[in-house]
């Protein structure tokens, strides 16, 4: 679960390194980006001005660890004037599908 | 119930770890089980034997270890976290070319490998910070 913005903070960062992990052990894992998180997700990232890495550019590595199932709040977005056509990847879902996804799933890890 | 607390929060700046530190207290006088601690992101700081508090308030790091030695937990501070942000064990001090190790005892370094583990074999993994 992805909860802040890219940058100014590692936090979104060593998530996705956590997530990465997991797809990489093999264990079944779904992505959520919710609140600030969702940021994560535009297109158009160049953080060479601000000496870190790309965050879209390393998310979309996500699936070749089996990281398929990628969902994005859509309240979320539209907090922040954002739509599906400005995310580079990922499902847009409503909240009662967020909640059972949180329902279903065995653990979360929140970053 | 079994648990793993994955701490990101660094000591002192955020109420984060001093939050995971009772929940751990409380969860083991409450009879649960503590599987794992995992230390990462900013986290990393509090096993670090360099930090130091002032004399009326509470040492992090040390009650962490205090805490682990009294009840042998298992507590996992991820290396490339830590590395990055300078707590080095001994042996990876010496590896990396530095002065001298800062890992508090009773943690040990390795990857979020250890993480997943935790998250597969628990019944709840709780994230503080």
């Amino acid at each position: 679960m992805f909860r802040h913005a890219p940058y100014g903070n590692a936090i979104a960062r060593e998530g996705l390194e956590a997530a990465l992990a997991c797809g990489a052990m093999g264990a079944k894992t779904s992505v959520l980006y919710i609140n600030e998180g969702v940021w994560q997700l535009l297109g158009q990232q160049d953080s060479r001005a601000i000496d870190c890495k790309n965050q879209s550019a390393m998310a979309s590595a996500l699936p070749l660890y089996d990281v398929d199932a990628i969902w994005v709040d859509e309240d979320s977005l539209k907090q922040r004037n954002l739509t599906s056509a400005d995310i580079n990847a990922g499902k847009t879902i409503d909240r009662t599908h967020v909640q059972a996804l949180l329902a279903t799933s065995k653990s979360i890890l929140s970053f | 119930m079994n648990f793993a607390l994955l701490i990101l929060g660094p000591p002192y700046s955020t109420q984060a770890s001093f939050s995971a530190l009772r929940f751990a207290r409380a969860a083991l006088a409450g009879g649960h089980g503590i599987y794992r601690l995992f230390f990462y992101h900013d986290g990393v700081h509090n096993a670090s034997t360099l930090v130091t508090a002032a004399q009326d308030e509470n040492n992090l790091p040390q009650q962490w270890s205090a805490l682990i030695e009294q009840h042998q937990l298992d507590s996992v501070v991820c290396i490339a976290a830590a590395t990055r942000r300078g707590v080095l064990s001994e042996q990876e001090a010496k590896r990396l070319g530095k002065a001298g190790g800062n890992l508090s005892p009773g943690h040990e370094v390795s990857g979020l490998g250890q993480l997943v583990d935790a998250s597969l074999n628990t019944d709840r993994v709780i994230t503080f910070g």
